[in-house]
């Protein structure tokens, strides 16, 4: 009789480790996979600590099985033995009741560990739009293009997707356009308009010799769009290495500055800012652009540092420019940024942009 | 902070919106909200003496306002007095969609002009 209760104790046992041993591998499952998903260590080591559980669960499952079962052929006394059995017995048998909800937990864990994931993948992607969008606006690396050195920065404010963008290309095997411009708003929209703008104008660029030109049918395309609020403001410069000239048009942008004869000078707006009047005329200038010139772009950032009601301005734009005007386009650049955010006194809030070229 | 103040002025029939504080990212929603109500007033003179400040946000909704108000036949004036804003709306270009004047008497007479 003994014999009996033992045996059955232990084939209980054995089939409470079936049901562990199912669970352990369905919990394996899930834990190479995360392993492999190079996912969030947190939830790998959670998936970990469940998984070795339901494996220590299968081994004292089996265990008890063993003893139930040696037990059953040796000389145990009818009373000891019945309590052994009961005792190895009684967890084994709740196992087998929940054995539904064991299932459906390992279940739930995977499908829950997959959707994290995937929630976490969209996060992931959501957080590297902002930089991924700047990467095409405002690339960190330009063409290498003879006779320029070129420095460039792009911060963006508040994490936020700007439309702050820079375009620097050859034009012709003697001509370099550079572009600097800003659309209006923050967020993936004024982004969009950007990308839309910087590459029009690329085409504009190539196909007309006149940047006030291709400003104009920028201008015309663009407001087309009909985007209620948006606008952009836009300087566009193109150098031509054998006339030793530089051609500019300005739609409604902060003045950029050239360091040309020992001073100073400001490249003013030469139109409306784009689409905000669809006539818009948009004329250029040109000047000289000789040895060791540089040219200083930048986006409204940069001049609207800010402390109480005093702004950077251009004016503090121009007399960094002033205090050292033979440094590299690289150290110019980086100075312009750290003044206006010792100007502000912190760190800039608004999208900025800047780019300087010099002629070597 | 901006604070907008409109108020009708019967003897030049003319309604005047005066925003006062900076008028940037931060607080143009506010502006937006008051030139949205506006849309359909048809003389309104925008008056920038109290704006020690404006970004592109700012300018973007008072473009937008003002775009608005000439769908529904509108006449706008803007009344500046400050040097900086005024340096604005020039090389923006703003300046040559819509008058833009130092002085009251001025805006109010602006606003018989026919739109260029």
């Amino acid at each position: 009789m003994i014999r009996i209760v033992l045996g059955l104790a232990a084939l209980v046992c054995f089939a409470a480790a079936a049901v562990w041993i199912r669970a352990t591998l369905s919990r394996r499952a899930v834990t190479h996979r995360l392993a492999s998903e190079q996912s969030d260590p947190d939830l790998w080591r959670l998936a970990g600590a469940d998984e070795r559980r339901d494996l220590l669960l299968s081994i004292a499952s089996i265990a008890g099985g063993l003893v139930a079962a040696g037990l059953a052929i040796s000389d145990i006394e009818t009373n000891l033995g019945l309590g052994a059995g009961v005792v190895l017995a009684l967890p084994a048998i709740a196992t087998l009741v929940g054995r539904a909800r064991i299932t459906e937990g390992t279940r739930l864990a995977a499908a829950r560990s997959e959707v994290e994931q995937r929630a976490r993948e969209v996060l992931t992607q959501d957080e590297l739009a902002p930089l991924q969008w700047a990467a095409r606006l405002a690339p960190s690396a330009l063409p290498d293009l003879a006779g320029f050195e070129i420095g460039q920065a792009y911060q963006p404010g508040s994490g936020a997707m700007a439309g702050d963008f820079y375009d620097v290309f050859a034009v012709d095997d003697h001509r370099v356009a550079a572009v600097i411009g800003d659309v209006t708003g923050h967020g993936i929209e004024p982004s969009i308009t950007a990308l839309q703008a910087k590459y029009l104008l690329r085409a504009f660029l190539l196909q007309f010799r006149d940047p006030g030109q291709a400003l104009e049918q920028l201008n015309t395309q663009m407001s087309e769009l009909e985007r209620g609020e948006e606008f952009i403001s836009l300087c566009v410069l193109v150098f031509d290495t054998d006339a030793e000239t530089l051609r500019y048009a300005s739609a409604g942008h902060p003045a950029a500055f050239v360091w040309h004869s020992r001073e100073v000078r400001p490249l003013g707006a030469t139109g409306p800012l784009l689409m905000l009047d669809p006539r818009g005329n948009y004329h250029s200038r040109e000047i000289a652009w000789d040895l060791d010139d540089v040219v200083v772009m930048y986006t409204d950032g940069l001049a609207e540092a800010r402390n109480g009601d005093a702004l950077f301005g251009e004016d503090g734009v121009a007399s960094m420019i002033r205090r050292d005007p033979t440094a590299s386009p690289d150290v110019l650049t980086k100075s312009l940024l750290e003044a206006a955010r010792d100007f502000a006194g912190g760190p800039i809030t608004d999208d900025v942009a800047v780019l300087v070229l010099r002629r070597s | 902070m901006l604070d907008v103040t409109i108020e009708e002025v019967p003897e030049g029939d003319y309604t005047l919106c005066r925003p006062s504080g900076e008028l940037d990212a931060y607080t143009v929603g506010g502006f937006r909200e008051a030139l949205a109500k506006l849309a359909d007033v048809p003389r309104v003179i925008i008056d920038l003496s109290d704006v020690p400040f404006m970004d592109s946000a700012g300018l973007g909704a008072l473009i937008g306002g003002i775009r608005r108000a000439r769908e529904a036949d509108g006449a706008v004036v803007v009344l500046c007095n400050r040097p900086t804003l005024t340096r604005l709306l020039h090389t923006t270009g703003f300046d040559r969609i819509v008058p833009v004047t130092e002085h009251l008497d001025d805006a109010v007479a602006a606003l018989d002009e026919p739109v260029s």
